[in-house]
């Protein structure tokens, strides 16, 4: 009897010893990544909708990988071993590469830190919207594009940007911004992608820069694309965008 | 006061209210601050809103103008719907003249959309106040 009561007592203590185990080390595995040569911490996750209803996550992470010069994020592009970023991204996960094509270092789900009311909508144009014409530059080296190109982005649109990888291009999708136009019965507004990379020759490659430029008159509720805008909307975003352009080319 | 006196006073307040309203949409497509393809949305609409008691007015109208035998209406039944009928319209009108001030003023916020639920939805709980009168004054025999 006394035998039985002592093995029984033991099993309850180590079952309950266990549960706490599991549960510490996912609470330790939450949005945070950590091995001998890399720490890769989520300071924030929030779903935010589009237009088109789809969900994206506004993350912002801080990660260090020590014994490299630069590492591989989904969607950004290669970028230095050691900062910080924040936008919007369209995948659950964070995935660091060595390169663009080499193997997989750390794959973080994002787990939401800050849960919103489920109608906190952000105005991302989607990618077929944009004009087909660009402008391009050449870019060297590689690893200091992301961070140049988001430097420029976050002057200019402060409400963030998403990033988006399809195939071997990145994007990075901003949401619109105000442009300052003189009538004053006009409201215009610009968005960008800057997408990347074309033509890659060692470490050097083309970058894109595309606009969408939309407007209505002040108290109308549709936004206008296409000849239905004004001229003013149309020149005002070109000045707005090649004073982008001349910003992110003086980065290098 | 006589029928014929009777309809024109209402009648007048129904065109009147329409033309300003009207006048304050166009405007504020001049100025710039509605869109044409508003200004095609507004116009049909406040049309529509006023079709009902205008072709109540304008049937009862055709269909007695040969009528010249001068009859006389009650003070009071007069009175009410002169009332009602303004009431109605100014119901309309005011947000229509906001809409205008809006529109001329850039600090002051408002939209198509706005707009135009709110004239839906005020012309058709409200039409109640009028559809009764119209009917009094525009079908009866002189």
């Amino acid at each position: 009897m006394f035998p039985k009561l002592v093995l029984g007592s033991c099993l309850l203590v180590l079952t309950f010893a266990l549960q706490q185990l599991s549960v510490s080390a996912q609470e330790a595995g939450t949005n945070k990544a950590q091995g001998p040569n890399y720490k890769v911490e989520v300071l924030s996750v929030t779903t935010k909708s589009t237009p088109q209803n789809k969900v994206v996550y506004l993350v912002t992470y801080s990660y260090e990988f020590k014994g490299r010069t630069s590492v591989y994020v989904n969607a950004l592009g290669t970028v230095p071993a050691k900062g910080k970023f924040s936008y919007m991204s369209f995948e659950p996960s964070l995935e660091f590469r060595e390169s663009a094509s080499g193997p997989i270092i750390v794959n973080l789900p994002l787990e939401e830190t800050i849960i919103g009311m489920g109608s906190d909508s952000t105005d991302l144009p989607k990618e077929s919207e944009f004009p087909q014409a660009f402008r391009s530059d050449r870019w060297t080296p590689l690893a200091t594009f992301p961070e140049a190109a988001v430097k420029v982005i976050q002057k200019y649109f402060p409400s963030g940007y998403a990033a988006r990888q399809n195939g071997p291009v990145n994007y990075y999708i901003t949401t619109y911004r105000n442009l300052p136009v003189q009538n004053r019965q006009l409201r215009s507004q610009v968005a960008v992608i800057v997408s990347q990379p074309y033509d890659t020759s060692g470490n050097s490659f083309r970058y894109r820069v595309q606009f969408i430029a939309r407007d209505r008159p002040r108290l109308s509720n549709d936004w206008r694309y296409g000849d239905d805008r004004d001229q003013e909307t149309i020149t005002t975003a070109e000045t707005f965008i090649n004073q982008l352009v001349t910003e992110l080319g003086g980065q290098r | 006061m006589t029928v014929t006196r009777a309809r024109v006073i209402l009648v007048g307040i129904f065109l009147v209210s329409l033309v300003i309203q009207v006048g304050v949409v166009v405007a504020t497509y001049v100025e710039g601050a509605i869109a044409a393809k508003d200004l095609s949305s507004l116009l049909p609409k406040l049309l529509a809103i006023y079709s009902v008691h205008l072709a109540v007015i304008f049937g009862g109208i055709f269909a007695q103008i040969r009528a010249t035998k001068q009859v006389n209406v009650q003070p009071m039944p007069f009175w009410i719907a002169t009332v009602v009928a303004a009431l109605w319209n100014l119901l309309l009108l005011w947000r229509s003249v906001a809409f205008g001030v809006a529109g001329f003023n850039v600090n002051i916020e408002d939209s198509v959309s706005s707009f135009s639920t709110y004239l839906d939805d005020a012309s058709k709980a409200s039409s109640f106040l009028v559809v009764g009168a119209l009917a009094f004054f525009f079908t009866k025999r002189n």
